[in-house]
């Protein structure tokens, strides 16, 4: 059953076919929660949640758009409410990472990459992973971000050369 | 267009985001700048390896769980919808009914009225309070 038809069932009430958009795009989803809260934990919670907000709110849903940047589009808002709540979205993101230790998330957040990630403002990180890890175009970004594309190209670029700088220690 | 103007559609250049005028411009600046070629070998090295960033992966069993969880929340909300309906109706009926029958004296559906709004204010703040706690309580997963 693709996208399409699975949204038409359940706005016609057929709710079981839900669980085909959560197939769908679960793991995106779940891959943009963690690199805004950092846990597994959180992260699997927070999708639950944008899935069940979606469905809420799924009469508001443009159809000429794809469902996915419109979840995406929750996951980020959501996941921006849980950090601006518990004021954890500061500067002390590297220390945070590299002083906890344990679990397998913590383990992953200790390589290179994330470190040089980490290093990165929040906007500079959401606009790298939703381009570079999920493969979103620059008008979806604008969408899930709801900035301007001219505001996505500037901020992208601006990441990447902080990246280049930090990880191939060049010039870009 | 010297350098420092084109930089800023370096990005868009490699992910085929510029329109055509545009991209034909860096192509051009690009043939005879080797400082810009660089960039862009950087810009293309730092989009390969962002794109293999490690995230860890919930097992299929907490996958299955998730979904499971999703799934129930739908139904879920429907039952709640139904039990709100009716209490709310038959709290409206009651209430008019309470209201309007002439034998009560108006002190006593004052009294009575105070009770119940006090009751559902109460009940109100309990329940937004909860509905915070939920939102942010990053430990609603472990089991007690």
């Amino acid at each position: 059953m693709t996208e399409t038809e699975a949204l038409e069932k359940v706005l016609a009430g057929e709710n079981e076919h839900y669980a085909v958009l959560f197939r769908l795009y679960s793991k995106r989803a779940f891959g943009l929660a963690f690199q805004y809260l950092r846990s597994k934990e959180d992260s699997m919670d927070l999708v639950q949640d944008a899935f069940v907000k979606a469905f809420q709110n799924l009469h508001r849903f443009d159809r000429a758009r794809s469902f996915g940047p419109w979840l995406l589009r929750i996951v980020r808002n959501l996941a921006v409410d849980i950090l601006r709540a518990r004021r954890e979205d500061s500067s002390d993101d590297v220390e945070r990472a590299a002083s906890n230790c344990g679990s397998q998330e913590d383990e992953v957040l200790k390589g290179e990459l994330w470190r040089a990630f980490l290093k990165l403002d929040r906007g500079e990180r959401e606009i790298v992973f939703l381009r570079d890890y999920l493969g979103h175009d620059y008008a979806e970004m604008a969408h899930i971000l709801n900035i301007p594309v001219g505001t996505v190209m500037s901020r992208l670029h601006r990441a990447r050369k902080e990246l280049a700088a930090q990880l191939l220690g060049g010039s870009a | 267009m010297n350098c420092d103007e084109l930089d800023i559609f370096l990005s868009g250049y490699i992910d085929n985001e510029l329109t055509q005028q545009d991209s034909q411009r860096v192509q051009v600046h690009l043939e005879d700048c080797a400082r810009c070629r660089r960039t862009i070998h950087e810009l293309e090295e730092v989009r390969r390896r962002a794109g293999g960033l490690p995230i860890p992966e919930p097992t299929r069993k907490e996958m299955a769980e998730m979904e499971s969880y999703v799934m129930e929340r739908l139904f879920r909300r429907f039952g709640w919808l139904i039990v709100t309906a009716w209490v709310t109706g038959s709290a409206a009926y009651g209430i008019y009914e309470y209201a309007s029958s002439p034998g009560e004296p108006l002190l006593q559906k004052v009294a009575v009225f105070s009770l119940i709004l006090g009751i559902a204010m109460l009940f109100l703040s309990v329940l937004l309070e909860r509905v915070r706690e939920a939102k942010t309580d990053r430990y609603k997963r472990i089991q007690k």
